[in-house]
């Protein structure tokens, strides 16, 4: 495992810089239809968000954190998400990722616009999943503890 | 140009690569592409790199012989002096008849905000008029990921 770097200052930064860093992951991700941005860079961001305190504080308890076991599976999820609701239309007899076909909302453009939030969640986990295990696999064994 | 053999520099000069990149994106307007460039080539792939040298030897050690140097020299300007070549036949920046901005970009501009009521028309075209692509994209590269676990998986350690 690689060692953390510990100081004062970082340690004392580091609680504002996750909440702002989620905040706009979250952020990017929702408004992805009005402004740059969306699954893949709000992905990024969590799992970043997620990799900080590691960096820092080393095996952190207490953090919401996604354990080496589980970040192929949040991976592999959201691609089961973004294919399994792309295959939904397939069911009555529309191409595949069609979303206008999805109950969300009355209105047509509503419906694609929901259906694009949908996968963009899947892309998000996908994406974010991804980002952990590369770092989880390039940071050496991982403490028993842990996993 | 560039030297440097501390891949410590290296990896700090990549990042700052990177953030030049997306500056130059969003001068050109591809503000998406600038986030994405900024978010996953400046940070993400830095702390990658960063963990890489964990594994390695931090340093260069081999030295290679001048006319190794020369023979790797030699591919290295060709293809450079190939790719300028073909920024020739590049049509000019912003001229309205570009291919780019004459087949079904026009389609996508108008309608997205009619179809799918999403003004950013890269997230239309991204997650609805080309979601196909986006899907495998994404499958690609989480394929890509469970390979590299395959291969750092550790005997004392499982990973998945």
């Amino acid at each position: 495992m690689i060692r953390s770097f510990d100081s004062l200052m970082l340690r004392t930064l580091l609680p504002p810089m996750l909440a702002a860093m989620q905040l706009f992951g979250v952020y990017v991700l929702l408004h992805g239809h009005y402004s740059p941005g969306g699954g893949f860079v709000a992905g990024v961001l969590l799992a970043a968000s997620l990799i900080l305190p590691r960096l820092i504080r080393g095996n952190p308890t207490g953090w919401f954190t996604v354990s080496p076991s589980r970040s192929a599976i949040l991976a592999s999820l959201g691609i089961i998400l973004f294919a399994g609701i792309g295959a939904i239309p397939m069911l009555v007899g529309q191409p595949m990722l069609d979303y206008s076909v999805l109950p969300l909302s009355p209105d047509l453009p509503m419906r694609r616009s929901l259906g694009i939030l949908l996968i963009e969640v899947g892309v998000t986990m996908a994406v974010a999943g991804a980002m952990l295990s590369i770092f989880y696999a390039l940071s050496g064994p991982v403490g028993g503890e842990d996993t | 140009m560039i030297f440097a053999r501390d891949l410590f520099a290296l990896v700090a000069l990549l990042s700052v690569f990177s953030g030049l990149l997306a500056a130059m994106f969003a001068v050109l307007g591809a503000v998406d592409v600038a986030f994405m460039e900024a978010v996953v080539g400046m940070s993400v792939s830095t702390v990658f790199f960063m963990g890489l040298m964990w594994w390695i030897e931090p340093r260069e050690q081999t030295v290679y012989s001048p006319a190794r140097r020369l023979a790797a020299l030699l591919p290295t300007f060709g293809l450079g002096g190939v790719l300028l070549y073909g920024v020739n036949a590049l049509p000019t920046f912003g001229e309205p008849t570009a291919p780019p901005l004459v087949n079904v970009s026009p389609f996508y501009i108008q309608g997205s905000m009619s179809d799918m009521a999403t003004p950013n028309v890269v997230t239309a075209v991204l997650a609805d008029y080309r979601s196909f692509d986006t899907l495998i994209e994404s499958a690609v590269v989480v394929t890509a990921v469970l390979a590299c676990l395959l291969v750092l998986k550790h005997r004392d350690d499982s990973i998945i």
